[in-house]
């Protein structure tokens, strides 16, 4: 019998995005939450005593340039030298893309196969085959599986590869394959990498995407783990998911429909965050809270929303561990903003005037002057992502949704007949 | 829409108040109360109606939250009305008069689909709001814009909402500033990136310190085997500068040791030993000569010491004596005073005896001694005097009461009536109970019996063939059901056997036909030539042949023949026709062969079949045989029974029926027996009972068979007779009770009288013994008894103080005997002395004698000692010499006078010998492992004087140059170590990195705020001056008309001006038409002139939408009677169009309301009375 553990996608040293810091937030218990989950992961492989450990590619970020991730590295290949576990490491795109890559030296217990051809490292001592080809350069549209070797007969054959499979969303296309490609090598265990989200493509024989090991963004929620594999006479007869993220990403949705004054909305929010805590077994959460529901306290709510804002924060910092990401404000009115402003009133024209407005880029810097100035300050990290600043044609309709909601909440609030 | 009545049915201070406002006009309704008069609250209670109650309310005080109540009824633009109720509740708040629930949707055409909030902006207006609209028009300088946007949309503060959205926008972001949100988060972030740049190792940085610290590292190997080498080589030196002197010495001592020539060498404690040997010769000798003259003198001294020997045997004696002195003197200074002692106790003895009998003398005291040995069972019987009498007492009492107890009991026991015994009858009941509910069991099971019985029999009948009676079914001789099966095999064998046959035959003719019909198909297509016929032509042929041979050679007459042989032709004629005919038939044989074969195969065929078909016939006969046989053996069968049998199969289901018949008779018959047996037990049960019933003279037992009655009956009995047998033994046991009390009473007195009797005779006999007198109470006798002792007790102390004075005298005289023998044997010469005086001088004499003695032994042991030292000496004077001479034999120099120079020969022979060795030990420390031979080797070819300078100039080198080239190389070395360190995967740029990403979501999060804010603030501008560019002509007219109105003709109207910018400004104008700009109106117009604004915005809107109550606070506060009153006649003209209800506190506002003319005013009284005008 003998354990091995896949990971893959560890991504060392890639900044959290999304969350903004503040007095209460949790910062400390996530300092370096990538290092900390690689550390439960070597800390994992210890105390399993695993015989191996497979890395399916994207160890590093891709444009990060700073060498201490590389020592961070050697130093915890160094802790699994120490308790004799051998590490097989196939690097991705992103590790294709990083100077750390090529330039690190590899400690002894390390084995990165060749981006050049494929290749195939026998364990005498476990007769074991471990199949692997890296990335030569960031972007791999050929199949890489088709060369892999055929396998070694009477042996445990285990496939590395960092793929895109048959396309993923959110995934670049990479080394592209089908199921079936995998299916054919006659392999035992394929340990794939690439896909962020753990998915357990076929059983046989075993294809697994084990996901990365720590969440970095809102899109990233849920438990993120490791694979732990037990075979036993050649067969696989365990897979266990354990998990290694230091901090949970998750959308925490809040009906506040029923809610008819501010202590009902954190009683709502305080309910939805301890949930979300229970949820995540005692790690610290980031929450993306979206308050829903037709309630009567959405114009309370549109009018002060910095102000709840900092009062959700408030609660989150009251029950700890809770790093509140964003507060989405997606309630609806019980009655529509139209019937409010009523008939032949200025508010409804002004209300029929933004409706009307065709609001693209251009309107925008027109109505906005100073947009093009603000623009020029920001840094211009802020279109780099998934979301780029104030450019799709979606946040023109949320931006129209939120200046009715911002003036109505406004006007109606100075009105007169107190 | 119009309010036509509202009800306050439980709201503020209000319980059932009613405000009806049933003016035909819409009309202008004042709602007039002091301070206090629940003004605030029916305004709330008009809002509450319309729209709900708000979450918090203060108007609970009076009536509790969940029941507060509005009622109202609303009349719309097309004449429909609503009457509703409003409560205060989350949901279904809206209920009808009969408190159902009400779908608020209905409210809706009445509310014209306007919003609470934008009710209360556009439909209602109070003092403050007023005033700060009047306010705000001076603020903003009167521009036309922002004042019918406000006034439009019921704002009293529309500059505010722009400011707010201005400031906002600008705390977020300014292009040139730095305190901004915005601008300061952006600061940060370029500082935390450069924290992450600084933080950030490139990998060429690494690379460069790794490489420098490989080449340092090989620079300092090489230094320091330079050094090593160098090191080495100045060891070497500085070896053989050292070796150098010693080598020299070592030569010399060699030549030394060469010139001593032949030396016995010694062992190397050969001189110690002489030496040690001729001291203890000395010392042995002075030894014995000291020793000597002391051992004279110590016997000098011992002869010179005498001490009196038997005195000292016996120191322990005068010790004795000594302590005995002690106790003498005593003895004889206490006895004078304890014979008085002894007289006293005497007397008070003589007293004593005296008060008991006074007849006797003391002396004669002792014969009472015995009496004296009963005080205790004097006191004994004492004790229980009292304790006896008082038994007795009891006793007798105990037994008067037992004894009539007994007489009672004897009396109730004779009035007892007789008990019977009813053993036997209870056995006769029990037996009747335990057969349980026989009667009813016996009628139920005879019924049932009866039933199946009839059941059975009309069963019987159903199945027929046979009757008779159940008995005899019972023993019917029915044939077995496997004779049955066997019939039904043997008809299932012969009518498959006939299926079969059958079958057969229709096969077989149906072939037949099919043969036939093939065979007919083969005929119809011409005749088949058979082997037959040809054999018959050629017969045919033959025969005329032989005719024509027996007419042709024989001649003979054939022609009869011939015309047989064929009538119609002549015999040639016929025999050539024969020949051709079985030629053709040959032929056709031949030709039609296949016809020929087929035409012997349909026959042969045919004559199979009908062969197999008259088989068939065969078979069917035997068939029809065996049936007959079956049919006969069946009928015998059913003969005893002397029934006819239908087929097997029916008769096998009759069978059945007919064996579950005779079970099921079987069953009956026998419950019937059983049911006999019953009756006959019961009979007997009943009859044992009467008979045990006779025996307790009982005879009036019910008749019949049934035996219930009875065992009631007996039951009854037999309680009666247990309750008298249970009063009897209780009786009984009660005069049991009474007897044996009576006799423990008896047996009680009886002991009781004699313990009594027992104790007088004891207490007789006590006294007696005394000689007391016997009636002498308890009490008075152990007194006597105590005296008595008293006076024993006396006479013993007495006694004890005789016995002592003897004792005294007796010790005195012993002691004088001891002491006055022992001084006479040991000290003749003390003479005769005093007993107490001798002693003390026995006992100096006996210290000085031991004081001597202890000496002479002393002086005795030391004398010992000298002589065994003395001896012991001598021995090693003698040993000494024997080691003398050993030592000189060991010297071989034969005298003890050589022996000196010997040693001092060996010796120096030694001292060479250990210098030399010396030497070349130290030469050997000094050469570190190299060896002799090579240092001399080394020296000899180094020339000595240059040596130093070779040397110095060696650890110059190593010291100036070489060290410190390593020290430097060992700095970089450090220094590279100390840099790669610090590169230990810290964190800190990727904490940055974090910290940046933190940074940059905020600044997204502020810019998003930032552009909305700009864009609703740009949104607004742009909102209010298209409203103003639409409305601004035709509001401003009817403004212009109000304004004139209510200043009461000081303005004649409204207009516009514009200011610097070209922005539209309202203007006052005056009757004589001078402009007066917004600044320079008094307050109280700029008042009147928002007022003026709102009538017209409300005014112009009644153009496209139904009118909505205007609702209006207390705004006439400050307004003087004259523009008060033309403030009410403006809302008077209005009230035409338009319902307006007026709040007041002003009594003077309905004084003026009373003196309008226009429209329809109607004023309410808090308190619910109305004045119509």
């Amino acid at each position: 019998m003998f354990t091995f553990l896949h990971a893959s996608d560890i991504h060392l040293d890639s900044p959290l995005k999304g969350l903004e810091t503040h007095d209460d937030a949790p910062v400390d218990d996530i300092r370096g939450a990538t290092r900390l989950a690689f550390e439960n992961m070597v800390d994992l492989a210890i105390e399993e005593e695993v015989n191996f450990v497979l890395i399916a590619g994207d160890l590093y970020d891709g444009d990060w340039k700073d060498y201490h991730t590389g020592i961070f590295f050697v130093k915890q290949m160094g802790r699994l030298d120490k308790a004799g576990i051998r590490v097989f490491i196939v690097s991705g795109n992103h590790d294709a893309a990083s100077q750390i890559t090529r330039t690190m030296p590899l400690p002894d217990n390390v084995f990165r196969f060749s981006h050049k051809t494929p290749q195939s490292e026998k364990l005498e001592d476990l007769n074991v085959v471990i199949h692997g080809q890296s990335y030569a350069a960031r972007s791999i549209p050929d199949n890489l599986a088709l060369n892999y070797p055929p396998y070694h007969p009477g042996c445990f054959n285990i496939g590395l590869l960092h793929t895109s499979l048959t396309g993923r969303d959110g995934h670049e296309n990479y080394a592209p394959c089908a199921i079936d490609d995998l299916k054919s090598k006659g392999y035992d265990y394929w340990a794939l990498g690439h896909v962020h989200k753990r998915e357990v493509v076929s059983e046989d024989p075993w294809i697994i995407f084990s996901g990365n090991i720590q969440g970095r963004h809102i899109k990233e929620s849920g438990p993120k783990s490791a694979t732990l594999v037990t075979v036993e006479d050649g067969r696989v007869t365990r897979v266990e998911v354990r998990e290694l993220d230091v901090l949970r990403w998750g959308v925490c949705p809040v009906d506040v429909s029923e809610c008819e004054n501010n202590d009902d909305v954190y009683d709502a929010v305080r309910k939805a965050f301890e949930a979300a805590l229970d949820a995540a077994g005692g790690k610290p959460v980031a929450l993306r809270t979206v308050l829903t529901g037709k309630s009567g306290m959405h114009a309370r709510l549109f009018d002060r929303m910095p102000q709840w804002t900092e009062e959700f924060r408030g609660i989150a910092a009251g029950l700890g561990d809770i790093w509140l990401e964003k507060v989405v404000f997606d309630t609806r009115r019980k009655v529509s903003l139209e019937e409010i402003a009523g008939r032949d009133t200025p508010i409804a024209a002004l209300l029929a005037y933004i409706d009307k407005m065709e609001l693209d880029g251009d309107r925008l810097r027109e109505l906005v002057p100073d947009l093009a100035g603000l623009k020029s300050k920001l840094p211009p990290e802020i279109d780099s992502g998934d979301a780029p600043f104030l450019d799709a044609s979606d946040n023109f309709d949320e931006l129209r949704r939120d200046v009715k909601e911002l003036l109505i909440a406004s006007l109606l609030r100075h009105g007169g007949a107190q | 829409m119009r309010i036509k009545r509202l009800d306050l049915k439980a709201f503020g201070p209000f319980t059932n108040c009613t405000l009806a406002f049933d003016t035909e006009t819409p009309g202008l309704h004042i709602i007039f109360g002091p301070n206090e008069a629940g003004k605030s609250s029916s305004l709330r209670a008009l809002k509450a109606l319309l729209y709900g109650f708000p979450e918090r309310t203060p108007d609970n005080f009076l009536h509790a939250g969940n029941q507060l109540l509005v009622c109202g009824t609303l009349e719309g633009a097309d004449g429909r009305t609503i009457c509703f109720q409003r409560r205060k509740k989350r949901k279904g708040d809206i209920i009808d008069a009969d408190g159902n629930t009400i779908d608020a949707n209905l409210l809706a055409p009445f509310l014209q689909g306007v919003e609470s909030e934008l009710f209360e902006n556009l439909y209602g207006i109070d003092h403050e709001t007023l005033v700060r609209g009047g306010e705000e028009i001076l603020a903003r300088k009167g521009e036309v814009g922002q004042a019918l946007f406000a006034a439009g949309a019921g704002l009293s503060s529309l500059g505010e909402v722009v400011d707010a959205l201005e400031n906002e926008a600008s705390d977020l972001f300014k292009s040139a500033g730095k305190l901004p949100r915005i601008n300061t988060a952006i600061k940060r972030y370029k500082e935390l990136q450069k924290v992450a740049r600084d933080a950030c190792l490139s990998s060429k940085e690494w690379k460069d310190h790794q490489r420098a610290l490989a080449l340092a590292e090989d620079e300092r190997a090489g230094l320091e085997r330079e050094r090593a080498e160098k090191s080495r080589e100045l060891r070497r030196l500085e070896r053989l500068e050292r070796a150098i002197p010693q080598l020299g010495a070592l030569k010399n001592l060699r030549d030394q040791q060469n010139t001593l020539g032949h030396v016995v060498v010694l062992p190397p404690d050969f001189s110690d030993r002489y030496a040690r040997v001729v001291q203890e010769i000395r010392d042995a000798n002075f030894q014995l000569e000291r020793d000597s003259e002391r051992l004279k003198r110590d016997e000098e001294n011992r002869n010179a010491i005498s001490f009196n020997k038997d005195l000292l045997d016996h120191a322990g004696m005068v010790d004795d004596f000594h302590q005995r002195l002690g106790e003498y003197r005593k003895g004889q200074k206490d006895k004078p005073e304890r014979n008085g002692m002894r007289i006293a106790h005497r007397k008070e003895a003589a007293l004593l005896l005296k008060q008991v009998r006074p007849d006797m003398p003391l002396e004669a005291v002792e014969s009472l001694r015995p009496a004296l040995s009963r005080k205790r069972t004097i006191q004994a019987l004492g004790t229980t005097c009292e304790s006896i009498h008082q038994q007795v007492i009891h006793a007798r009492q105990q037994h008067a009461q037992a004894a009539q107890a007994l007489q009672e009991a004897e009396n109730r026991l004779a009035a007892m009536p007789e008990t019977v015994d009813t053993r036997d009858l209870l056995q006769s009941v029990r037996l009747a109970q335990k057969a349980g509910q026989v009667d009813e069991q016996l009628e139920k099971n005879r019924h049932a019996v009866e039933e199946g019985r009839n059941d059975c029999l009309a069963e019987l009948r159903r199945l027929g063939l046979w009757a008779g009676e159940l008995a005899d079914l019972i023993s019917l001789g029915l044939p077995l059901s496997e004779t049955v099966k066997q019939f039904e095999a043997g008809y299932s064998d012969i009518a498959d056997r006939r299926r079969a046959l059958e079958k057969d035959r229709e096969t077989l003719i149906g072939e037949l036909k099919t043969v036939g019909a093939e065979w007919k198909k083969l005929a119809y297509a011409g005749e088949v030539p058979s082997e037959a016929e040809l054999i018959r032509t050629r017969e045919k042929r033959e025969q005329g042949w032989r005719l024509l041979r027996r007419q042709w050679l024989h001649q003979e007459a054939v022609a009869e023949e011939s015309r047989v042989y064929d009538p119609d032709r002549p015999l040639p004629d016929a025999y050539e026709g024969q020949v051709g005919l079985a030629d053709h038939i040959a032929d056709r044989l031949r030709r039609e062969a296949e016809r020929v074969a087929a035409d012997a195969a349909f026959r042969a065929r045919t004559e199979l079949l009908e062969a197999r078909l008259l088989e068939c016939d065969r078979k069917q006969a035997v068939l029809d045989q065996r049936e007959k046989v079956l049919n006969g053996a069946w009928a015998d069968a059913w003969k005893p029974l002397c029934i006819t049998p239908l087929s097997p199969r029916e008769m096998a289901g009759w069978l059945s029926e007919m064996d579950k018949l005779r079970y099921r008779a079987g069953d009956i018959l026998k419950k019937e027996q059983e049911n006999g047996r019953e009756a006959m037990r019961r009979d007997g049960l009943c009859q044992a009972l009467r008979g045990s019933l006779a025996v307790v003279n009982e005879v009036d037992s019910p008749t019949g068979e049934a035996i219930g009655p009875v065992l009631v009956f007996a039951e009854a009995v037999l309680e009666k007779h247990d309750r008298r047998r249970a009063a009897y033994e209780y009786a009984t046991e009660k005069h049991e009770n009474a007897l044996s009390t009576m006799s423990r009473a008896a047996d009680y007195l009886k002991t009781a009288e004699e313990t009594l009797s027992g104790w007088r005779s004891d207490w007789r006999k006590a006294l007696s013994a005394m000689g007391l007198d016997a009636a002498m109470s308890p009490n008075e006798a152990i007194d006597m008894m105590d005296a008595l002792q008293a006076c024993f007790d006396q006479l013993k102390n007495a006694e004890d103080l005789q016995k002592r004075i003897d004792g005294i005298d007796r010790d005195a005289e012993a002691l004088v005997k001891e002491v006055c023998g022992l001084a006479e044997k040991v000290t003749p010469e003390l003479g005769a002395l005093p007993v107490d005086q001798t002693i003390l001088q026995l006992r100096n004499r006996v210290g000085q004698a031991e004081k001597d003695r202890t000496l002479h032994q002393k002086i005795t042991n030391e004398i010992d000692l000298l002589r065994d030292e003395i001896a012991s000496t001598a021995k090693k004077l003698d040993s000494a010499y024997a080691q003398l001479n050993e030592l000189i034999s060991i010297a071989g120099c034969g005298k003890p006078e050589a022996l000196a120079e010997t040693i001092s020969r060996s010796a120096e022979y030694e001292r060479l010998r250990k210098e030399i060795s010396d030497t070349i030990s130290a030469i050997g420390k000094i050469g570190e492992g190299v060896s002799l031979e090579a240092l001399a080797r080394q020296a000899a070819e180094i020339e000595v004087d240059a040596l130093p300078g070779l040397i110095a100039a060696l650890q110059d080198d190593i010291d100036r140059r070489i060290n410190p080239e390593i020290s430097r190389v060992s700095e970089i070395i450090g220094n590279e170590n100390r840099d790669l360190a610090a590169m230990d995967g810290s964190g800190r740029a990727a904490e940055a990195a974090s910290a940046m990403e933190q940074e940059l979501t905020r600044i997204r999060r502020l810019s998003e705020r930032y552009v909305r804010v700009r864009l609703a603030s740009s949104i607004l501008r742009k909102e209010i001056e298209r409203y103003r560019e639409a409305h601004q002509d035709p509001v401003l007219k009817i403004a212009s008309r109000y304004f004139a109105d209510l200043t009461l003709g000081s303005f004649a109207g409204l207009r516009t001006d514009v200011d610097d910018s070209g922005n539209p400004l309202l203007v006052g104008i005056r009757p004589d038409g001078a402009w007066i700009s917004v600044a320079g109106m008094s307050s109280g117009a700029r008042d009147q002139l928002y007022l003026s604004l709102r009538l017209a915005t409300l005014e112009w809107r009644l153009e496209s939408s139904e009118p909505m109550p205007f609702i209006v606070d207390d705004i006439l506060i400050n307004f003087d009677d004259d523009r008060s009153k033309a403030t009410l006649q403006a809302l008077a003209e209005l009230s035409v169009q338009n319902q307006v209800i007026l709040f007041t506190h002003h009594g003077k506002v309905l004084e003026e309301a009373k003196r309008i003319k226009k429209g329809t005013i109607q004023i309410h009284h808090l308190a619910g009375r109305k004045f119509d005008n």
